[in-house]
């Protein structure tokens, strides 16, 4: 006994499933790209610094120099020492992106750390890559610091320090941010791309009036049009949750119930705005382009490339409408954290919001197109 | 085609006055070429920000002490924190796991006590570890706070605080330790390698999907010059876009710009050719819009965003990757345009890297050629 509507959308639901997966190719690029996607660019994309390569310019001869390139050699981060004459030299080597910077021994360092005094080191760094630069002048601090230590055990600092635990997540692996993340930014690229080109490639190929001619009114026709796109987010995002504990050490503490409710509150938002976009584009060209137009902000201010608290203000008010930044949060709150049901749904109710919303909007700009 | 010949020359002519039209006919072109060259550099030069900025962190001083207050005084005041004050780490915990707080500082009980006469004891730090970036860098700037705050107060509590040997860090071309400066040169790149495959993918699968493709190769155009005169608008919209790009990072941010105009125009012609070639490759391999599109960002706009060094190292990449970013051509882009900004004309740098995009461009051509000429057959 199903309604009238319901079953006008069924059939053209039925339709649209039917196009997107009788079409072999389109079909394989909807399952193969993602999954490489998570694989090459979540293993790939990590802020740790390793395997760095430094020069040093060694005009002391003492047991200073000696102990502290020992100590720098042999630290897991850097891969490969390089000696250099001068200073000059070692800039010409970082100017052509040889070594990441180096450092500068000077020729009195043993004498002065032996009358007692403060020795100091000169470190150059690559300005050209800040990020990397700042963290080995990290390591290299540390280096100094523990030698330091060594050399004057008497005097080591009865100082305190910093003991640092990390909840969720205690070795810091870099895997448990991009892995999760990376859930949230292939989705978006995936359900966008399907949902975007629904009503541009009626347009394209001359098929849209037919559309428009069928006893379906427009809400009808795009609820039929949110179901590809739905299917395929739920599909891929709920296959990545599935597959990332499996092929690395990320664990999945929460509730895999309310992480497929959050895929699909997440799901109708992306396919919201892409209908949206797809009501107005003219051709498929218009509808991607449009839709990358919209989609690569959306994914910087997310806060997965970078924290949304070091944006200013007014973004950070942008970033709590993106549907990208709840589902990150969400997807890392129920992957690391146990969040509880209420925290979960703090964050799907927003995107499910965008989601109806969005699918209004492009009710309304139907509506007016076929008018 | 000969040169001399002037009817191949009207020809070719006629193919990039269809192809501009085309450009011009759709808005969508002119929003890629420079609503989204200004949408990115807006994006990387103001929002996405890998400095420093205040960590929201929750205190628990447990000492009541003077000490303990000065030294939560003394956080409280610093930049790297934004500094809320609680009972107990019970009470923090919560707002740890919802992401409105970062880091819980505990401060034990005796800590007052224990400075200077005993062992001292230690100032714990609870931070979210999903957050693994913020996580390292609070715990790297407590460490450097609490590090002056004893210094500053060593006199009073009789700490031994000389240090055997400090590191003097500088920063060549960039002292003010920008991230600004690493982010934009990068952010022209993901321009370029977008309008080089991304529009280009789209154009040919198009000629394919509405069936002109035939139509095109019946004119009496080589193969060829045929795929050179349809690239040919493409590259200079590539062009144009770069510019709009540089003008924004050199006026609207302050970059300096200390290369010259010829080497920019050499390094973003060589990256526009390969990725140009690229875009076209894949529209000619897959003759579909669709299809054209997720290939274009699986291995266009995606490695240039992510394996191409500007934003994640790719030194410390797990080796595999290492090996693929060679066949990025973005990889070959990024050094020699942040250097043309910060540093200046380094041609021993420049050139090896503009020989392999060029390289990666001839390559990308012929295979395109050939793909057509097999369509025909």
């Amino acid at each position: 006994m199903m309604s009238g509507w319901l079953r006008r959308v069924a059939a053209m639901a039925g339709k649209e499933l039917k196009v997107v997966l009788l079409d072999r190719r389109v079909l394989t690029t909807l399952v193969i790209s993602p999954i490489v996607q998570l694989i090459l660019f979540g293993f790939a994309t990590t802020l740790e610094v390793r395997n760095i390569d430094l020069g040093v310019v060694n005009r002391d001869t003492g047991v200073v120099s000696e102990q502290f390139l020992a100590a720098l050699g042999g630290s897991r981060n850097i891969r490969k020492l390089a000696f250099y004459p001068s200073e000059a030299a070692l800039g010409r080597a970082i100017e052509r992106r040889e070594v990441l910077g180096g450092v500068i021994l000077p020729p009195d360092l043993s004498q002065v750390v032996a009358r007692e005094e403060t020795g100091e080191i000169g470190v150059l760094l690559d300005g050209r890559r800040i990020n990397a630069a700042q963290i080995v002048t990290g390591y290299i601090g540390e280096i100094a610091l523990d030698l330091g230590k060594d050399l004057r055990p008497r005097k080591a600092h009865p100082e305190p320090e910093v003991i640092a635990r990390h909840w969720y997540n205690p070795n810091l692996g870099y895997r448990w941010f991009t892995l999760p993340g990376m859930i949230t930014l292939i989705t978006t690229v995936i359900v966008l791309s399907v949902s975007v080109q629904a009503l541009a490639r009626e347009r394209e190929f001359g098929t849209f009036d037919e559309l428009m001619a069928l006893p379906l009114r427009p809400w009808e026709i795009l609820l039929g049009k949110t179901v590809p796109a739905l299917c395929v987010g739920l599909f891929n995002a709920t296959l990545y949750v599935i597959v990332i504990p499996l092929v690395s050490d990320v664990p999945f503490h929460g509730s895999f119930a309310l992480m497929v409710l959050a895929i699909a509150a997440f799901s109708l938002a992306i396919t919201g705005i892409g209908l949206s976009i797809s009501s107005v584009a003219q051709n498929q060209q218009q509808a991607f382009l449009g839709g990358f137009l919209v989609i690569v902000p959306m994914m910087l201010l997310s806060g997965y490339a970078s924290p949304v608290d070091g944006m200013p203000g007014w973004l950070q008010a942008v970033s709590r409408v993106d549907p990208l930044s709840h589902m990150l949060i969400v997807s890392h709150g129920i992957f690391l954290k146990d969040v509880t049901v209420w925290e979960v749904l703090a964050h799907v109710w927003p995107m499910a919001a965008v989601g109806l919303t969005t699918l209004a909007l492009a009710t309304v700009l139907l509506a007016r197109r076929s008018e | 085609m000969s040169w001399r010949d002037p009817l191949a020359l009207r020809r070719a002519a006629a193919i990039r006055a269809k192809e501009w039209a085309q450009v011009w006919k759709d808005p969508s072109t002119f929003g890629l070429v420079v609503l989204m060259p200004l949408i990115l550099m807006f994006l990387f030069g103001s929002a996405v920000s890998l400095d420093v900025h205040a960590t929201r962190t929750g205190i628990v001083d447990q000492d009541h002490t003077r000490f303990s207050r000065e030294l939560v005084a003394n956080l409280s005041r610093n930049a790297y924190f934004s500094i809320v004050e609680g009972d107990s780490v019970e009470h923090f915990a919560p707002h740890l796991r919802e992401g409105t707080l970062r880091g819980i500082i505990v401060i034990p009980d005796g800590f007052e006590g224990g400075l200077g006469v005993r062992r001292p004891l230690d100032v714990q730090l609870i931070t979210d570890g999903s957050q693994v970036n913020t996580a390292t860098f609070l715990q790297a700037h407590l460490r450097g706070a609490l590090k002056s705050w004893v210094e500053g107060e060593a006199a009073e509590l009789d700490v031994p605080v000389e240090p055997v040997v400090v590191i003097n860090p500088r920063f060549t071309y960039n002292p003010a330790l920008e991230s600004r400066y690493q982010l934009v040169p990068g952010a022209i790149g993901i321009v370029m390698a977008m309008i080089g495959s991304l529009l280009t993918a789209l154009i040919m699968a198009r000629e394919y999907e509405r069936g002109t493709m035939e139509g095109l190769l019946a004119t009496p155009l080589s193969i060829p010059s045929l795929v050179l005169n349809k690239l040919a608008p493409y590259y200079l919209l590539g062009l144009a876009s770069t510019m709009i790009c540089v003008a924004v990072a050199v006026w609207g941010y302050g970059l300096p710009f200390r290369g010259s105009i010829l080497a920019l125009f050499l390094i973003s012609s060589a990256f526009l050719a390969a990725v140009l070639g690229q875009g076209l490759l894949i529209s000619a391999g897959t003759k579909n819009q669709f299809v054209s599109t997720q290939f274009a960002l699986l291995s266009g706009f995606l490695p240039s965003l992510l394996l191409s060094g500007f934003l994640f190292e790719i030194d410390s990449m797990p080796r595999w990757v290492q090996w693929l970013t060679y066949i990025v051509p973005a990889r070959y882009l990024i050094p020699p345009l942040q250097s043309v900004f910060l540093v200046g004309d380094i041609w021993p740098l420049f050139i090896p890297n503009i020989l392999i995009l060029f390289a990666f461009g001839g390559f990308f051509y012929l295979r395109v050629t050939r793909a057509i000429r097999r369509t025909i057959a």
